[in-house]
This record gives C-alpha cells, sequence and structure tokens, in this order.
C-alpha cells in the first residue's frame, strides 16, 4: 500500500458509492412499480366517471366524440396535454355510444373485464375495461405507455440525481477528513525528521492519539537506549585522553632528563639521535590527545557556553604571535590582513579553530613558502545581514577537490597516513574546526586559493553588531 | 434508466476488470503507474475517434466494418493478454530476475487503451444515440453515471483485493482472470466475425436463456466476466476453449522460459550484469 489516505479515500468512496448507488437503483425500480399502480388507479377513477354520464342522449348509431379540456397555461404542466387519457363507451349491444378524440372507432380491447396491454395509434397503450353494472355498459380508458413510463421516471429521477451529484461533494470530504484524520502521523513524522542528529530528547506531542501511542514509546525507548550509548562512547574518548595526559606528561620529563643526560655524554651520538625521535614522537602523541579533548570539548551536541562578543581581528594576531615560531621555524612569509571584526562566539573555541586552520596552512606550505590571512567584515546591500569572513591561503598542493568533503571526517588524512607534503599529523584538525564552525552556526568553504596556488579556506561568520547590542541594552 | 444502468455497467465493468488486474500486475511486475495516464489518454482519444467515424467504418467491408472492427479489437486484446500471462509467468517463477521492463510497459498500455477504445466507444454510441437523439438524456445519464459508478467501485475493491495478496499470489491471480477475460473476448469476436460472414454460422450449441438471460443483471455482468452467452455457436465455443488452451499455454511459456534462471544462481548474475 502506497498511501494509506489514498486507499481510504477510494475505498470509502467505493463503498458509498457502490450502497447509494445500488440503494438509488432498488428505490427506482420499487418507485416505478408503484408509480404503475398510480396509474392504474387513475385509469380505473377515469372509467368510475364515465359511468356517471350519461351516454344515452347521444342518437343512436353515432358515437359522441368529445373533445379534449386543456388547461389554458400548458406550462403550468406541460405533461397535462400529453397524459390524456384515451376512452371509449359501448352500449349493451357493443356499438361505439361514446369516445374521445383520442379513441380510435374500433374498440380498443376485447369486451373482458380488466387491464391489458395493446397497440393502436402507432403507440403501446393501457387499457381498462369496466362492465357497469347497472346499465350493462363497457366503459373503456387507455393511457399511453411511454408517457406514463416518462412522467413516472421524471419524477423519480428527480430523488436519485441529487444522490450522484452529492458523490463528488463525499469524495472531497472524505479526502479532507482522512488527511486530517492522518495528521498525527504526519505531525509525528515531522518531528522525528526534522529534529537534529544531535537531539536524541524523547518526541513529546500533545494529544498523540492511542493509535500512535506504542509507537512514540517505543520510538522514545530507542532514542533513550541510543543517548546513553552515546554517551559512553563520548565519555570514554575524552576519559582515556585525559587519563593518557598524565603518562605523557610524566615520559615528557623522563625524556627531557634522558636527553640531558645523553648531551654530557658527546659520544653516543646514535643514542642522541634516537632519544630526540623518541622526543618528536612523544610530542606528537601529546598533540593527538589534546586534540582528541578539543574535538570532544567542542562537538555541537556537548558544547553548553554562552556566546559572548570575540573580534576575530584581534584574536588572530594573539594567535599568529603565540605560533609564529613554527612559522620561522619553516622559513615561511606570514601576512595578516583586515580589520577589526567582532562576531559572537565562545573565544576558547574559537581560537582552537584559528590554531587549527592555521597550523594546518603552515604544515602543509612547503619550506619558504607564504601564507596569508584575511579578517574582514562584509556588508550586504539591502537588509541581509553582515558578515564577517576569515580566510586563509596558503602556497601548499592544495586539496584536489574531490576530497573536500571528506577531509573533515575524524582521522582522515589524504593519501593515508603520511602526507605527501612529508608531514606527520592527527588527522583531526578539520574536524575540529568544523565543529566550532557548526558550534557557531557559520559556514566553511574549502577551494583554491587564487592568489597563492595552495588550498583557501573560507569561514563566514555572521557579524555582531556592537553599537546595536549596546543599544539594545 | 435500469437499461442504461445494465449497459453501462457492463462495458465499465469489462474494461476496470481488465485495468483494474494489469494494475496489479504492473506493480506485482515492479512498475511504476506512471504509464497509465498516457494509455487512459490514448484509450479515450482512440474511443471517441471510432466512435466519431463509425457511420464510415460500418460502411466499410460491404457493411460489416463494425463487426470486423470490434472483432480486430477484441483478438488483439486477447492476444496482449496472452502476452502479459508470459511476462506475469516469468515473474511468478523467477521473481524479480527475468522482468522486462520496457516490454512489459508497452503490453500493459497497449492492452488499456485497446480496452478503453472499445468499452468507452460502445458507451459513447449508447449516450450519444439513447441520451443526445433520443432526448432521453437525463435519464440516460442517471443511469450511465449508476453503472459506471458501481462498476469503478467493483474495480477499487479488485485491485486492493489483489493488492492484498503476496507479488506471486496476485501474478496468479491475473493471469486466471486474464485467462478467463481473454476466452470471453475471443468468443465475442467469434460471433462478430459470424455476424460478419467470415465465419461460419452454425445453429446454438445450447440455450440457457430460461436459466440466465443475457439481457438480465446476472447475464449482463456474466457477459462482462466470461462473455456469456445463452445461446452460443459452435464457433464461439471453439474459440473460448482456444482462448482458454492458449492462455494456459503463454503461462507454461512464461514458466519455460526462465526455468534455469530460477535454479540457476550463476545465470542470474549473468542476467543482472546484463541489465
Amino acid at each position: 500500500m502506497t498511501s494509506i489516505r489514498l486507499f481510504l479515500t477510494l475505498t470509502l468512496i467505493a463503498i458509498i458509492v457502490m450502497v447509494s448507488f445500488l440503494s438509488s437503483l432498488r428505490g427506482y425500480r420499487e418507485s416505478m412499480l408503484e408509480a404503475e399502480s398510480l396509474f392504474d388507479l387513475q385509469l380505473l377513477e377515469h372509467v368510475k366517471l364515465l359511468s356517471l354520464l350519461n351516454p344515452e342522449l347521444s342518437s343512436a348509431g353515432y358515437a359522441r366524440v368529445v373533445e379534449e379540456l386543456l388547461l389554458p397555461q400548458q406550462n403550468d404542466l406541460a405533461l397535462s396535454a400529453e397524459m390524456r387519457i384515451a376512452y371509449q363507451v359501448f352500449d349493451p349491444n357493443g356499438a361505439l355510444v361514446l369516445r374521445s378524440v383520442l379513441a380510435p372507432v374500433t374498440q380498443m380491447t376485447p369486451f373482458e373485464v380488466g387491464y391489458r396491454d395493446v397497440n393502436f395509434n402507432g403507440y403501446r397503450w393501457r387499457v381498462l375495461a369496466i362492465r357497469d353494472p347497472e346499465r350493462q355498459h363497457w366503459l373503456m380508458a387507455a393511457q399511453r405507455y411511454d408517457l406514463r413510463y416518462q412522467l413516472a421516471e421524471r419524477v423519480i429521477l428527480e430523488a436519485v440525481v441529487p444522490t450522484l451529484l452529492s458523490i463528488p461533494l463525499a469524495a472531497l470530504l472524505i479526502w479532507f477528513i482522512v488527511g486530517y484524520g492522518l495528521r498525527p502521523i504526519r505531525v509525528l513524522a515531522r518531528a522525528v525528521h526534522s529534529r537534529e542528529a544531535s537531539d536524541l530528547s524523547g518526541v513529546e506531542l500533545e494529544g498523540i492519539p492511542k493509535e500512535l501511542t506504542p509507537l512514540t514509546q517505543s520510538t522514545n525507548d530507542l532514542l533513550r537506549r541510543l543517548q546513553s550509548s552515546f554517551g559512553r562512547e563520548k565519555r570514554f574518548a575524552a576519559d582515556a585522553a585525559h587519563e593518557l595526559r598524565t603518562p605523557i606528561s610524566t615520559l615528557k620529563v623522563q625524556i627531557h632528563n634522558l636527553q640531558a643526560e645523553l648531551a654530557g655524554n658527546a659520544t653516543n651520538a646514535e643514542a642522541i639521535a634516537t632519544a630526540a625521535d623518541l622526543h618528536q614522537g612523544i610530542d606528537a602523541m601529546g598533540h593527538l590527545v589534546e586534540q582528541i579533548l578539543v574535538l570532544n570539548r567542542t562537538a555541537p551536541d556537548q558544547y553548553m557556553v554562552q556566546f559572548l562578543p570575540v573580534d576575530v581581528y584581534e584574536l588572530v594576531r594573539d594567535v599568529v604571535s603565540a605560533e609564529y615560531e613554527q612559522i620561522l621555524q619553516r622559513d615561511q612569509n606570514f601576512e595578516l590582513e583586515g580589520a577589526s571584526a567582532v562576531v559572537k562566539g565562545d573565544a576558547t573555541a574559537l581560537r582552537s579553530l584559528v590554531v587549527n586552520v592555521l597550523t594546518n596552512a603552515s604544515k602543509y606550505t612547503p619550506q619558504g613558502g607564504s601564507i596569508l590571512m584575511r579578517v574582514e567584515r562584509v556588508e550586504h546591500a539591502g537588509n541581509a545581514e553582515a558578515q564577517v569572513q576569515l580566510q586563509i591561503d596558503d602556497s601548499g598542493p592544495g586539496i584536489p577537490e574531490t576530497y573536500y568533503e571528506r577531509v573533515f571526517d575524524r582521522f582522515y588524512r589524504l593519501d593515508g597516513d603520511r602526507h605527501s607534503s612529508g608531514v606527520s599529523g592527527s588527522g583531526l584538525g578539520l574536524a575540529i574546526v568544523k565543529h566550532i564552525v557548526e558550534m557557531h552556526g557559520a559556514q566553511i568553504a574549502l577551494s583554491r586559493s587564487e592568489r597563492l596556488g595552495g588550498l583557501c579556506i573560507t569561514i563566514t561568520f555572521r557579524a555582531f553588531d556592537v553599537d546595536a547590542d549596546t543599544g539594545n541594552q | 434508466m435500469t437499461s442504461a444502468v445494465i449497459i453501462v455497467l457492463r462495458e465499465v465493468l469489462e474494461a476496470v476488470l481488465i485495468i483494474c488486474m494489469l494494475l496489479a500486475s504492473s506493480r506485482a511486475l515492479g512498475l511504476r503507474f506512471r504509464w497509465l495516464p498516457p494509455a487512459l489518454l490514448a484509450g479515450l482519444a482512440g474511443a471517441f475517434i471510432y466512435a466519431v467515424f463509425l457511420e464510415d467504418i460500418s460502411q466499410a467491408f460491404e457493411g460489416f466494418g463494425q463487426e470486423i472492427v470490434n472483432a480486430v479489437l477484441l483478438l488483439l486484446i486477447t492476444l496482449l493478454l496472452l502476452a502479459h500471462n508470459i511476462l506475469a509467468m516469468r515473474e511468478f517463477k523467477a521473481p524479480q530476475i527475468a522482468r522486462l521492463p520496457t516490454l512489459s510497459l508497452l503490453i500493459l498500455s497497449a492492452t488499456i487503451a485497446m480496452a478503453i477504445v472499445r468499452e468507452g466507444s460502445e458507451i459513447y454510441l449508447y449516450v450519444y444515440s439513447y441520451g443526445v437523439v433520443a432526448g432521453d438524456i437525463t435519464s440516460v445519464l442517471s443511469g450511465g453515471a449508476i453503472g459506471a459508478g458501481i462498476g469503478f467501485s467493483l474495480g477499487t475493491f479488485i485491485y486492493f483485493g489483489l493488492r492484498t495478496l503476496s507479488a506471486r499470489h496476485c501474478l496468479l491471480f491475473s493471469c486466471i482472470m486474464a485467462l478467463v477475460i481473454g476466452a470471453g473476448m475471443s468468443s465475442q469476436a467469434a460471433l462478430f466475425l459470424a455476424q460478419a460472414d467470415l465465419l461460419s454460422a452454425s445453429e446454438p450449441l445450447w440455450d440457457t436463456s430460461a436459466l440466465i438471460a443475457e439481457s438480465s443483471l446476472p447475464g449482463e455482468l456474466l457477459q462482462a466476466v466470461i462473455g456469456y452467452e445463452a445461446s452460443p455457436i459452435a464457433t464461439q465455443v471453439g474459440m473460448f476453449a482456444g482462448a482458454l488452451m492458449l492462455s494456459v499455454a503463454a503461462m507454461g511459456i512464461g514458466i519455460f522460459s526462465v526455468r534455469n534462471l530460477a535454479s540457476n544462481p550463476e545465470a542470474i548474475r549473468t542476467q543482472r550484469s546484463n541489465e
């Protein structure tokens, strides 16, 4: 079944049509039979009236022909003209003494009492013949069958036609009523469908019909189980990372001591080199653990902070001065353009974001390459909101367009564990950036840098109007 | 009005039976209903053209044009129903493996269009000659509406009834319906051809009009479903039986044509990779 609404509407209409049409049909047939007997009764009354006439008045041997009486305004009863009754009166000897204009000169039916169907004047007639018990006259009255039928049908159809015409109306009503009745299902579906991926709270809808209660209950049970297992998973990663911090710090201290000890002993060059590698490895591990912690802390569904105005330009300057050593080490040119631009956000998270895009650019830009950062407030014409754009261009190898979506995945690194640039990393940097961008309701776009030829990351925030805000307060 | 009800109901029922059965089959064959509106429109247009040119058509073939065109239409529908049975039985034997979507669409659309041409032109002619020309329009239209309403309601029940069955049972049931309807249609075609002196018209083999008169409501309904004839001639009985046997044979061919696919996973894979 594709649509409950269509199914219910079609079958309900079919049932209504079937029942009402069949009963109309039956009503029609019964009414037609009833009309027949009414017309027969009319013939009988007519013959009774004939018996009150005194046909002896007419001279013997000549039948008197009676003209029809017609209504002056035929429109009043159009059929009255057609529904005329033909009649004949015969004396006891069988001679015609009286007839209406419509009646033939010969007898319409044999001298036998009762109703009979006969043909004359090119039509089929219903004839009643009766013998007057006093004067022994034969009295005959006849009606055309087709006219009786037409009149009866015209009257009865008046009752049938409204039934037919009401069906489309019923269909329309059924369509809307079924749609209305199914609305809770649509509301429930929409409520489940439109929620954020991170929103695992139970579905709470007012006035849920009892047919849907089991469904909402089991959906909510499922969501609850899902939420607790998600929570466990998240806590595990965060807890594990947190627990690893202490041993890593201890390791760092110990390798520092070891290196100091080895430095005194210049003969063991190989051991010094190994200790340096070890130091680098421990640093990388420490970085990874920190990144995992940041990633978990900034996951949009985890984050619960109040956003405050942050000047992105100032923030970038701050971060650059902290990270400048890395850029210097790689002999890279760094340039910052733009002016003060305020957004509403979380300073710690935004700092993580800037650190990550900057170290990312520095890491993948070759020795002696260039990095360009730009912060600007973009005003739009009309009522569109102003935006703040943070753009970072580098002269590195860039990313092929087909990987633009994938690089935001956790632990995804272009060309596997070791990037073709030969740089190692956690594979979490851009995932963290994406989390923070989503958390702030901003947009991130990757493209090819037009100025430096490498990767260009553009992050667009909603601008925050300091003046307007203080004005409101 | 009663006669309008019966005549329109008979024609609508003939068309609706075929349409609903094919719609249910189409679902079971995994086809969507996009083909239906064009087929319906083509059928209605065809019916209109046929009815408008009826006078010219009747005068063709030495005055037997109408009988011959009717017989040809009926025989074509019978043949298309045979083709439907082959397709349905392929699907029945090897579900989802041996589908021929384009061919199925063509066969289903053509069958429905032709059924509408045949029944639609009859209804048009009836309403035109008894309603418009004879001036009995209210009674003919009311009767026609009642007949059509009952016919479409029956069709709705048949369609949803078939849909309650599983896809395979639905196909089997559709095939049996197609078999009976096709046989009835070819027997009607035989009568038309006999009237046009193209087939020999013998004495009636039997007469059951005392039991079920052709003009009675049950008689008309039976005619719509199985082509009931109270006093059939030998050719009609022969055509009826022949069409029945051909239909069964078509079902057999359908099953036979996919016997290897249904039991041979390798063949299934080849077939799928060819699609």
